[in-house]
């Protein structure tokens, strides 16, 4: 018994002093255990490497090992290549071997003398990394302090939840600014799409009035707005950035806010209004509330094409219901206008 | 001495910017005898575009750039009886007034005031024969191939050309001059004389302040050129250069180009370099 003990920690202290990671966390990372009280076991372990008679500064860290952890198994180091060959308990000491295979082949070699309260390994390792020859040489020398009470699994849950929090910050940023991208399937924020979503159903009413459907798109732009709506097509209520335009188009129409007009989301009613405002007449002569409207009918009645007919729709976790062809009326109503006027 | 370095350097950038991404087609044909539009320095349509045309007062541009590169807008201009005399568009100068650089320049590019221009003209060089020859060489420098001058302010003449191309070039050049691209940008603008009296136009440039985004560029017209336009505008990190030389519709053609321009650039946006 007392022996698998020793052969354990050997092991625990091997893996230890051997991982980057965990030594790079124990040197920067935060704190994961309460050192004096608790049910685990703290230890103080001391690590030297010498490499190609070159000896790299040495390092002193403290570590809690939780009790009951099966160190023996999850403290080998873990490389798919690589196997323990020998390993043998005799008294308090333990000699081991271990080769890898690869592209970096490795062969390891050590002992470790260990009791409840210490440990001593020496290891040494040769092979190739990046094709030069490796000879390392490395001390592990571990004490017993005391009793902790290992934290790590609520570190990790702690940077977890700080990860998400920041992480909806972030998407809670992208929302305001109507980045749907970042809410497409795959996305970093495709978990958050809600916040998009609450967002896009909040404004949808309001942005059936002209005013709340140029402050809407003022900053972000049109087309990222549309995108937006269409990425929350199945939230509910279900967003129509179609129907919202058309409903605040025909307002516009109704307060002759010929302005809205030219904004590109009115197109049909462009197609209606422009000829009797703005045909025939020179372009210096046009009234400047016309004006936006009467570009917008120059483009469309001259061969320009509205963007919203190809625009690309964001891809979403459920597939796109396939809509029947459809005659596209702006076009019937250019292409109308078209034979009937020289303009 | 710095002018002509930020001069060599905007052009540096405007030259290397301009490039002809895929083979521009006339998607407007009839619009005008020659054309180019340009979305982020590539040409997207064209037409005619290398043919060597009469500019008018597009010309002015090269002039601006030539005065700028050559005198400060506080220096004060004594208008000359040559200048006082000039034919055409002209904002009412009379000879001995006194009138500060950056004024005439103003008039000259907003108004297309010759009588500006020629003054400004007067002040830089001691001829205006010598001016043009600064023109054609800052032209050759700036690698406008269909392009020659013989005059300063546009009039028509037998060696007077200008490719719709090469004003592209041009006017990417001058756009990166801030003093030229202030001036450009204004609804409207004014010439004090020393002496008082004060000067006040409209830009003959219809776009600005109409099409959404238009920070530029400049007019022209006479009998054989027709109506020229070169024009820029910016939306969302998009800039559209539009040169349109003998068109009849300049500005109805000129908004339809931009709007699409800017609609096609929005639907299909450049991959990110």
């Amino acid at each position: 018994m007392r022996a698998l003990q020793n052969c354990l920690l050997a092991a625990c202290a091997i893996a230890i002093a051997s991982s980057t990671a965990v030594a790079q966390m124990m040197q920067q990372g935060p704190k994961t255990f309460i050192a004096g009280s608790g049910p685990d076991d703290l230890w103080e372990i001391a690590t030297k490497t010498e490499m190609s008679g070159m000896s790299i500064p040495g390092q002193t860290s403290q570590v809690c090992i939780k009790k009951g952890r099966n160190v023996g198994e999850a403290s080998v180091p873990k490389q798919d290549n690589c196997k323990v060959t020998e390993m043998k308990t005799t008294g308090n000491k333990t000699t081991f071997a271990m080769e890898c295979q690869g592209q970096e082949p490795m062969s390891m070699r050590g002992e470790t003398t260990a009791t409840p309260t210490s440990f001593d390994t020496r290891m040494s390792m040769k092979g190739t990394k990046k094709g030069s020859d490796i000879d390392m040489t490395m001390t592990s020398i571990g004490r017993r302090l005391g009793a902790c009470t290992d934290q790590s699994e609520q570190a990790i849950a702690g940077m977890k939840a700080q990860g998400q929090a920041e992480l909806a910050k972030v998407c809670g940023e992208a929302a305001d600014r109507f980045q749907y991208t970042m809410f497409a399937q795959g996305q970093a924020c495709e978990g958050n799409r809600k916040t998009l979503c609450d967002k896009v159903t909040g404004l949808a009413p309001g942005m059936m009035k002209p005013a709340g459907f140029r402050a809407a798109v003022d900053k972000p732009g049109v087309d990222m707005v549309r995108g937006s709506f269409d990425a929350c097509a199945s939230s509910s209520p279900r967003p129509d950035f179609t129907t919202t335009a058309k409903t605040a188009c025909g307002e516009a129409v109704g307060t002759r806010d010929w302005a809205f007009l030219g904004i590109g989301v009115c197109d049909a009613e462009v197609m209606q209004q422009a000829p009797s405002k703005c045909v025939g007449r020179d372009y210096y002569t046009v009234d400047k509330a016309l004006v936006p409207m009467c570009n917008r009918y120059a483009m469309l009645s001259r061969g320009g094409t509205p963007a919203a007919a190809s625009a690309q729709p964001v891809q979403t976790a459920q597939p796109a219901q396939a809509e029947a062809q459809k005659p596209d009326p702006i076009k019937q109503g250019v292409d109308a206008v078209r034979k009937l006027l020289p303009f | 001495m710095r002018l002509t370095a930020l001069a060599v350097a905007a052009a540096a950038i405007a030259l290397g910017a301009h490039r002809v991404d895929a083979q521009p087609v006339d998607r407007w044909p009839g619009a005008a005898a020659a054309y180019v539009v340009e979305v982020d320095g590539a040409e997207r349509w064209s037409h005619d575009a290398s043919a060597r045309l009469r500019p008018a007062s597009l010309t002015k541009i090269l002039t601006a750039l030539v005065v700028m590169e050559s005198a400060g807008d506080d220096e004060l201009v004594a208008v000359s009886a040559h200048a006082a005399a000039a034919q055409g568009a002209r904002i009412g100068l009379r000879r001995g007034m006194q009138v500060p650089v950056g004024d005439l320049m103003t008039a000259m590019l907003l108004r297309s005031a010759n009588d500006a221009c020629l003054a400004l003209v007067s002040h830089v060089a001691r001829t205006e024969k010598s001016f043009v020859a600064q023109m054609n060489a800052r032209a050759a420098a700036l690698g406008l191939v269909d392009s020659q001058f013989e005059n300063a302010c546009g009039f028509d003449g037998p060696r007077h050309r200008a490719s719709a191309r090469d004003l592209a070039r041009l006017a990417h050049v001058a756009m990166a001059h801030p003093r030229f691209a202030a001036i450009v940008a204004r609804e409207r603008g004014q010439a004090r004389a020393r002496d008082g009296r004060v000067f006040k136009f409209d830009n003959t440039n219809a776009l600005i302040g109409r099409v959404d985004g238009a920070r530029g560029v400049k007019t022209g017209w006479t009998q054989a050129a027709g109506r020229c336009l070169v024009a820029f505008a910016e939306r969302r990190g998009t800039a559209v250069m539009l040169v349109l030389l003998g068109a009849p519709d300049r500005w109805w053609d000129a908004v339809a180009m931009i709007e699409t321009a800017f609609e096609e650039a929005r639907a299909s946006p450049a991959p990110q370099k």
